[in-house]
Parts: C-alpha cells; structure tokens; sequence
C-alpha cells in the first residue's frame, strides 16, 4: 500500500506526455484568440461538454484543464474545417447535426428513429457515393435534388458573383495549365528552368533580376513579355486574382441601399491594391 | 443523366497526358529517363502538394496551411515563393467551392460585404508587410519565419480552445447588421427545411477579421482556420454556413493580397503550378475518403506536422537572426 502511494505520488508529481505538450503553448492561452472562444462558448452552448471531474490546487492540472488535450485539438478539427480544400461538409452535418441543436428541432425524435436514422446513409451520404461528377464541389452532393428548390430564394447579386468565379476560375485554370504545360516543356528559349532551381532560395526580385534581367516593377514584367510561357501562367494567376472586382462590378447595378455602398467600396479597394505598385514605391520594390 | 465535364477537368487531364507523354517519350526514345534538375523538383513539389491535399481533408485543415508552414520550413525555395504558391493555391480552392455555396444560399454577400471591406484592406497591408521584412531587412526571412511559427502555434490554441456550434442561438441582431439587413437562409436536406438565420456581434467581427486578413496577407495562408470560429461562435452564423462564407471570404481577401505578391515577383510558375495542380488534385482525392474514413491518426499527424513545422521554423528564423546556433 505505502509503495502504491509513492507510486500514485511520483506519479502525480511527474508530468505526462500530453501535460508537458499542453504547457508548451501556456503563452498564447491568455492571449486573442483564446479568451475570445471562452467568452462566445458561455454566450452560444447552452450544453457544455462534460469535462469530469478536476482536481484543484496543481498548477499542472489547471494549465491542463485550460489547454486542449491532444484527442480535443484532433476532434474540433474535424468538424469545424471539413469544408476546406474542396472536402464535402455533408457527413460532419448529417452525423453531428443532433447533438446541439438549441433552436431548430427535427421532426422525429423517437429513440429506434433515431437508431434508424443512424444505421441509414443519409441522402449526403447515398448523394456522394451515386453522385461522383459532383464531388469537385465541397457540398456538391446535396445540390440537384429537386427539393433544394424549396422556398429557398437566391438574391441576384448572389448569383452573379457565384457565375462570375466560376467563370474566372476555370478561364484563369486553363491558362494556368495550358501554358504550365507548354513553359515545362521547355520550348521557349528565354526559360531556363534548371537556373531558376538553383536561384529559387532568392528573394523574388533578386530572383528575377539574375534569372531574367529583368527589374520586378508593377506588372510590365510579365505582361510586356506575353510570349514567355512563364509570364502567361502568371496572366493566368492574374485572370483568377481579378475575379472580385469583375464580381463586384457585376454586382453593383442588381444592388441597392447600404448593400452597394459596400460593393463600391470594395471595388475601390480592390482598385488601390491592383494600381497600388504603378503609383507609389511601397512595400518593398511595389 | 448526362455527364458533365468541367473545364478545370479538362485542362487537367491534358496537362497529366502531356506529362505522361513527355515522360514515355524520354523512356523509349533513350532507353531511359533521365530527368532534369527542375524536372525531378516539378515532380516533388506535385507529389508533395498532391500528399497535403490528400490529408488536408482527412485532418479538416486547409491544405494551403500546411503547405506554407511546412514547405518553410523544409523546402529550399524562398519564403516569397512559398507564400505566392500558398496563396494561390488558397485562392483556387476557394473559388472552386465558394461558386457552389453561393448558389445554394449557404453564403451570402450580404454577410461577406462588411466583413471584406475590413479585411480586404488589411490582407492588402499585410502582403507588403510581409514581402517588405523579407526583402528590406538581411534577414527578413527569419522574421517571417520565427512570425509564421508563432501564428501556427497560436493557431492550435485557437483550433482546441474554439468549440463550434451547429446552430448557435441568436437572440437579437446588433444594430449594425440589423441596418445592413444581414439575414441568410437554405435548404437543409438533412432537415428537410430551410434553415433561416441572423447574426450578431458584427462590428467585433470586423474587427477580429481586420487582424485575420493581415495574417492571411502576411503569410500567405488561407485563414479558413480563423474565420470560421469567428462567423460560428462570434457572430452567430450556423456552422455549415461559417464554412461556406469563409469559402466566400478566402475568395476575395486572398485575391486582393495576390496583388501584393504578383508585383513584387513572388508567384513563380516553377512552384505554382505543380502546387496548384497537386493540390487540387490531392483534395479532390482526401475529400472523397474523408466521406468514408476520417481516421485519427492523419489528424494526429497533421497536428504534428503543423507543430513541428512551428518550431522548426522558429527554430530557423532565431539561428538565422543569430540568437541560437544549433
């Protein structure tokens, strides 16, 4: 027994793994981000997770009880960025969408319902499996069903800057890979691709003074030199980098009130960054 | 039901055959292939990138961020170049999903529009922030370096710390977004209803957005990672919809800092494209498995791969300013 408890006391007195990876961060706890989520979790969770019991009166244990776990850190990765680089959110909704759920009740809640429920696809689910043509899109496989249809009402200026991007996106894709193509085949003489590998760890306008000759200024260095593959895929980087301001500028004439006061002023915006380096000399070379 | 074939589709599919051909023709017309110096590194960034992408999904971070904080601090290309091809890569993803979204109601312009007017501005000041430490001081790579470790540290905290909610409860609209209208609704298959939606605390948005869109600027980062906590438990905004109008945010702040970048040299077609392409690809491909299988393990491991690339790049930026010699 005594030895148990030396035991349990060196055990407690000696940090775990997942301590000692906790206290490495002890920094950035108290500072913006933290405090902030702490503050908006009382005002919007009604239910807090149950944390278990806490021992007190060890700095470790608070510090412990302040910074996420390691398994907490993985679980709210999950659900929250799904939705990036293209990943269908569909399955995070359908399989957590009861467990918080303060306003918006669904319409059966019967226990064997909802085992059924779990044990069946949802149409997410069944949508993506029979749906790959659509997987490209993040929630793509929820999208044609007919009842999507439904009392749902799409502001104009929403789709007009939905079929802008679009349309940006792909022009501004296919001149990237087009001429991506024809610039790593190495047909244009002025490339010299294997200089650039070993030039690479330059700063950008060092980089392109000893690859190129050329002095990086606004934008005259590629676009005067449109027949460098090179400078074509950086058009093509510029095609998709445009899509705002044509979206806006599309957008404004089907707005009104506050609405397109706020497009104009995002359009100015977008003004000053694209002329920015022709006016002035500011942020490096600009 | 016809098939529809986009054009990206295409034009990647070209671009595979085209190096499937070049690849062949160098095998049977030399017996061999032997491969050039930038060709052996096109082929290891894409299978790189095309690795990040595919785990980017599986791990529910944006694969832009781990390329940025990883490639710092592993790949021998320039801090510019890297944070160019992030930011791009960033920006085709957003606009590949963000249309989509939009289409459907789950983000909308009215919500984005103040957000954007701040932080447009401020990922603008932040892109010749960032590219003037790096090109002005001697070691202005290190600065950014130990800067972007401290943002990748912080963003862990801000990861653990932030629990999400499906639908959070809004009681009233502040008197910002009530004036600006800010409302937004769409169908919710998995409800079969359509879900409606108000939101608040709008002028600390914007201001917390203001700071997002200089780190976005900065790095070169997506921010996705910041911006949906921010749209979910700040302002209210349903979780599925946080993730579509942050799409909608990336799409248009990164844009604007792109800019910033193409002016000053930093998009290099030699890391851009491979980047571009192995990404997009990769997500497509994680995306796909992450509907089957999110196991833990890939989280554990991009957690791990985000905090080592936080120290090492930490660790970089103090040996290259002469505080640590290793």
């Amino acid at each position: 027994m005594v030895d148990k408890k030396i035991g349990e006391k060196i055990k407690e007195l000696l940090p775990s793994m997942d301590e000692l990876a906790d206290v490495m961060a002890p920094t950035y706890a108290g500072e913006a981000l933290a405090p902030l989520s702490e503050r908006i979790s009382t005002n919007f969770i009604d239910k807090q997770p149950d944390m278990g019991p806490v021992k007190t009166g060890n700095t470790l244990t608070k510090v412990k009880k302040i910074l996420p776990s390691l398994d907490e850190l993985a679980d709210v990765m999950t659900p929250t960025y799904a939705g990036e680089a293209l990943a269908p959110l569909s399955e995070r909704i359908s399989v957590n969408f009861t467990d918080k759920q303060p306003d918006i009740q669904p319409a059966r809640v019967d226990g064997v319902g909802e085992k059924v429920k779990e044990l069946l696809p949802s149409m997410d689910e069944l949508a993506d499996v029979m749906a790959p043509t659509y997987a490209g899109e993040a929630l793509a496989p929820t999208t044609d069903s007919p009842a999507l249809n439904l009392d749902v009402k799409i502001e104009p200026i929403n789709r007009i800057f939905a079929d802008v991007m679009r349309a940006m996106c792909n022009i501004g894709l296919v001149v990237i890979f087009l001429f991506g193509a024809l610039y790593f085949t190495g047909l244009y003489p002025g490339d010299n691709l294997n200089l650039e590998v070993m030039k690479w760890n330059e700063p950008a306008t060092m980089f392109w003074k000893d690859v190129k000759g050329v002095t990086v200024n606004g934008y005259s260095w590629f676009l005067m030199s449109f027949t460098d593959p090179e400078s074509d895929v950086i058009i093509g980087t510029s095609i998709l980098a445009l899509t705002p301001l044509v979206g806006a500028l599309f957008m404004i004439p089907q707005s009104k009130g506050v609405l397109r006061i706020l497009l104009i002023v995002i359009t100015i915006e977008f003004v000053y960054a694209i002329l920015r380096p022709l006016i002035m000399s500011v942020g490096g070379v600009g | 039901m016809g098939t529809k074939i986009s054009i990206p589709v295409v034009a990647i599919v070209t671009l595979i055959l085209v190096l499937c051909g070049v690849i062949f023709w160098g095998i049977f017309a030399g017996g061999h292939l032997t491969l050039l110096l930038w060709q052996k590194w096109a082929i290891l960034i894409f299978l790189f990138t095309l690795v990040i992408g595919v785990i980017g999904p599986l791990s529910g971070v944006g694969g832009g961020v781990i390329f940025v904080g990883l490639g710092m601090a592993i790949l021998p290309f320039h801090v510019d170049f890297i944070r160019g091809a992030g930011l791009v890569a960033a920006l085709t993803t957003s606009l590949n999903s963000a249309p989509h979204f939009t289409k459907k109601g789950l983000s909308s312009m009215k919500v984005v529009a103040p957000l954007v007017v701040v932080s447009t501005i401020f990922s603008v000041v932040g892109g010749i922030v960032g590219l003037w430490v790096s090109n002005t001081f001697p070691q202005g790579s290190s600065y950014v370096k130990i800067s972007l470790g401290v943002v990748l540290l912080l963003m862990l905290v801000a990861l653990g710390t932030s629990k999400n909610v499906e639908y959070p409860k809004v009681k009233k609209n502040d008197k910002l977004s009530e004036i600006l209208g800010i409302r937004g609704s769409w169908y919710e298959p998995t409800l079969n209803q359509v879900v409606e939606y108000r939101v608040t605390n709008l002028p600390i948005a914007m201001v917390i957005f203001a700071g997002v869109g200089f780190i976005a600027g900065m790095f070169g980062l997506g921010a996705g990672w910041a911006n949906v906590p921010i749209l979910n438990l700040v302002m209210g905004v349903p979780l599925k919809a946080s993730v579509a109008t942050s799409m909608l945010i990336l799409a248009i702040n990164d844009s604007a800092s792109l800019w910033v970048y193409l002016a000053n040299g930093a998009v290099l077609p030699l890391i851009v494209v491979p980047t571009v392409l192995g990404i997009g690809i990769g997500s497509r491909i994680g995306s796909r498995l992450a509907v089957r299988t999110k196991p833990k393990v890939i989280k554990y491991l991009v957690i791990g791969l985000i905090g080592i690339s936080a120290i090492v790049n930490i660790l970089q930026g103090l040996m290259g300013i002469g505080w640590i010699n290793i």
